[in-house]
């Protein structure tokens, strides 16, 4: 944490309308990156990256400077994020966008036919599908560009746990992608 | 390295943390391997658009919602007395709206079993809808979230969702219309209006849901403060 950002965050703690918005406006897209892979829904994704910051404004002086404050925020957001997909059960339920989202029409080679923005669209409506505990720490590690120790006290489980859901979350990323972009297993 | 190795280590070689000598031991495996070759680009390509996701970027005023919203529910030093104003209000009479994170929360969370369902489609069809009917506040001028959930019992194809709204209410982007078509899936379908209140009162959003010929008609109640 930078001298800068420790001023602001105690000008925070004190109740500073100014410096509480400094501090969004630095995490905000951030926490929405997360909020948006996860719901895949950008009102959805607003509203729980809200819910993350009105979470901070409540705890905000719990924060006793003993980590570092984006390892904490995201611990917050962390939990907004876990209660997220154990409530919405994403088997059962999912938001609609209002607009009209067209099918794909994929073909015999998926690749060729599908532009930059469908192939990404496709990814990121897979990773919405896999397990939380597998998707979310694919999102903190290859979104965030979080480490593997950063992601261990977020969600405060062991280095190697980090790790083996990382790589499992990639594998079941890659198997249910098979069936769209024809990747055998091998 | 061989190609059970290489496998188990193929994703690591995208990792941050990996070693150079990780790295080099299984590029060198899968120059010389076709079917490892594949895992790799498949590995590769995954990433790279999983990575392309990072640029994503808050909506636009989201700061300044938010902190109207915290201003409205929590507040602030300075909006406190305010605040009591408010309150005060609310003591002779005048509603006071919950702040719409709680409205929210009661419209996510609520059990469905204390709710009256209004049946969509004949009971005799494989699949039947239900929606529930609540009331939502908000203050007027400003914007929220109002939540339409739909419950089906199967995965239903080509439905459609017509939803206007009433003098008092209109969409974030200043339209009066909105409407959907897609499939719904077993279970808890949900769609989200971001509104904005615009005249004082009780006003009611109506919207029609169609299907093969059938259609039905759901209301849900907004007070706007």
């Amino acid at each position: 944490m930078d001298f800068n950002e420790k001023d602001i965050i105690k000008d925070a703690q004190s109740g500073n309308r100014e410096s509480f918005g400094k501090i969004v406006d630095k995490y905000k897209d951030k926490i929405y990156g997360i909020s948006l892979a996860l719901t895949k829904d950008k009102l959805e994704a607003e509203e729980i990256a809200q819910q993350v910051f009105i979470k901070l404004f409540k705890n905000i002086g719990k924060f006793n400077y003993r980590s570092s404050f984006s390892t904490w925020l995201y611990r917050l957001a962390h939990n907004t994020f876990y209660d997220y997909t154990r409530k919405t059960n994403r088997r059962s339920s999912r938001a609609i966008p209002i607009e009209k989202t067209h099918g794909l029409d994929v073909g015999d080679n998926p690749y060729e036919k599908l532009n930059r923005n469908e192939i990404r669209r496709i990814v990121f409506d897979a990773l919405g599908e896999i397990p939380h505990e597998f998707s979310l720490a694919v999102i903190y590690y290859d979104i965030d560009g979080r480490s593997y120790e950063e992601i261990s006290q977020i969600i405060e489980k062991p280095m190697g746990t980090v790790k083996s859901r990382i790589y499992r979350g990639r594998e079941l990323l890659r198997e249910k992608l098979g069936n769209i972009f024809g990747f055998e297993n091998v | 390295m061989n190609c059970k190795e290489t496998k188990e280590k193929i994703w690591r070689v995208f990792d941050r943390e990996a070693s150079v000598s990780e790295k080099t031991a299984v590029r060198e495996h899968v120059e010389g391997c076709k079917s490892c070759l594949r895992l790799y680009r498949q590995a590769e390509s995954i990433l790279s658009t999983v990575r392309s996701f990072e640029k994503a970027q808050a909506p636009e005023n989201f700061t300044e919602r938010l902190m109207n919203r915290i201003a409205q529910t929590y507040g602030y030093p300075e909006d406190r007395k305010k605040r009591a104003g408010r309150l005060q209000m609310a003591k002779y009479g005048v509603s006071f709206a919950v702040g719409v994170a709680a409205v929210l929360l009661v419209l996510v969370f609520r059990s469905p079993q204390k709710e009256a369902p209004v049946a969509f489609f004949s009971p005799s069809q494989q699949a039947s809808l239900a929606g529930y009917e609540r009331t939502s506040s908000f203050y007027s001028g400003k914007e929220g979230y109002v939540r339409i959930n739909l419950n089906s019992r199967a995965e239903l194809e080509n439905v459609s969702v017509e939803i206007n709204l009433p003098e008092g209410l209109v969409l974030a982007t200043g339209e009066k219309y909105a409407s959907w078509r897609g499939n719904l899936m077993e279970g808890r379908n949900v769609i989200l209006l971001r509104v904005r209140g615009a005249s004082g009162g009780e006003w009611e959003i109506s919207g029609t849901l169609r299907k093969d010929g059938q259609e039905t008609n759901f209301t849900r109640k907004v007070n706007i403060i």
